[in-house]
């Protein structure tokens, strides 16, 4: 597996190129490439917090976006604190399937991986 | 001896009278016993607080505007204390209309204004991702960013508007109607620690010798935990053994004992006989 990360920055996100080579293809299967990578935060889950992710044609205000191999991320004003240097990955093994979250604000995750505090 | 007896009620039985029903149990033993009811929210608080003098409670109900809550606070200007329940179900526009409804109004300077929250609303926060808007916006498994974010700017307008532009942690409890009471110079408490303030238990703590609490049901599922927390807290400050007398208890001695309650016991339906053998248990 590579980890090649094509921006290095500790503002906003990361996305690896492997993520950010599915999320162009996920845009391919629906025929747009006007979209962003959407994550959020939410309060819910097991922990109190989990993440949401969604290919969004929106922009709110006080949105931070950044560039990576292409693919615009976009992070919420409210969300963007808890995201600062998380890093979205995708995994295809046979022991796990889908994008991975790498966040270095939780100080917890759930066993489901989907929740964290 | 001097007993102190907590009273949540029984499961038939209101606070004041379960209380004083189990309280004559230590009596006939020759004990001096003091009650306070204890009530976390709703019905429960409303009994908690009947018997204290110049005291009014409002309980807000769900809607769009806190007005009638405003119009209710005009009208109980010359109350000592106004509680506001926020436990339960509260308006949504975090006391833009209780405002709205008071401007002009002068309250008077020695009135004490609380908002009674759950425990787990005591430090609520009324923006950001725990507030209240994206809260409601992801309620029921919702998942609309632009809703959090929209309701989030317009909740910290209000709060800029209504002069606290940064609002201190619990403004979010009961659906944000906290702020509305924050700004009017009211404070959030738990119901047994507003109850505990204004009974001065303080100086009962001081002089008993033994806390009882008496609930209606103490379960694992959370049903009387947080009186029993708060029984056990404030026996911890007085240096008490706590104990706990219930309905029904379905939580096991090894738990409650992780927060401060020795032994709990079921009272079943024969409650004097049943309160007479814990006495005599906790009697020196």
């Amino acid at each position: 597996m590579t980890d090649t990360v094509t921006t290095t920055t500790t503002q906003g996100v990361i996305l690896t190129d492997i993520a950010a080579a599915k999320v162009k293809s996920l845009m391919a299967n629906e025929g747009r490439d006007d979209l962003v990578l959407r994550i959020a935060v939410q309060p819910g889950g097991c922990s109190g917090l989990r993440y949401q992710l969604e290919l969004d044609d929106r922009s709110f205000d006080g949105d931070v976006v950044s560039e990576f191999s292409g693919v615009k991320v976009a992070v919420d004003k409210m969300s963007a604190p808890y995201l600062n240097g998380a890093e979205i990955d995708f995994a295809d093994t046979i022991s796990q399937q889908g994008f991975t979250i790498d966040n270095p604000n939780a100080q917890n995750s759930c066993a489901c991986g989907d929740s964290f505090h | 001896m001097r007993v102190l007896i907590l009273s949540a009620g029984l499961s038939d039985l209101g606070p004041a009278e379960a209380g004083a029903l189990v309280g004559r149990a230590w009596a006939d033993l020759g004990h001096q016993v003091a009650l306070v009811p204890l009530g976390i929210g709703g019905q429960g608080l409303a009994d908690a607080v009947s018997g204290i003098p110049d005291v009014v409670l409002l309980q807000p109900g769900a809607g769009e505007s806190s007005a009638s809550v405003g119009r209710s606070l005009r009208v109980a200007l010359d109350a000592g204390t106004v509680l506001v329940d926020l436990t339960g179900d509260c308006p949504d526009d975090a006391g833009a209309g209780l405002l709205a409804e008071l401007e002009g109004t002068e309250r008077p300077p020695g009135q004490r204004l609380v908002g009674v929250v759950r425990s787990d609303e005591l430090d609520a926060p009324l923006l950001g991702v725990r507030g209240v808007a994206a809260r409601r916006a992801y309620a029921s498994g919702g998942s609309d960013v632009g809703a959090a974010l929209s309701g989030d700017a317009a909740l910290a307008r209000l709060a800029s508007d209504i002069g606290l532009p940064d609002p201190p942690p619990g403004a979010g409890a009961g659906n944000g109607l906290a702020l509305g009471i924050m700004a009017l110079g009211g404070v959030v408490r738990t119901g047994p620690a507003v109850v505990g303030e204004l009974v001065a238990i303080e100086a009962s703590l001081a002089a008993a010798d033994l806390v009882v609490l008496v609930a209606p049901t103490l379960d694992f599922g959370g049903a009387g935990i947080e009186e029993a927390r708060a029984a056990a807290a404030w026996a911890q400050q007085g240096l008490l053994p706590c104990i706990a007398l219930a309905t029904r208890v379905q939580i096991s001695s090894r738990e409650l004992r992780t927060f401060g309650v020795e032994s709990a016991y079921e009272l079943g339906t024969d409650v004097p006989v049943a309160a007479s053998r814990v006495a005599r248990t906790w009697s020196w």
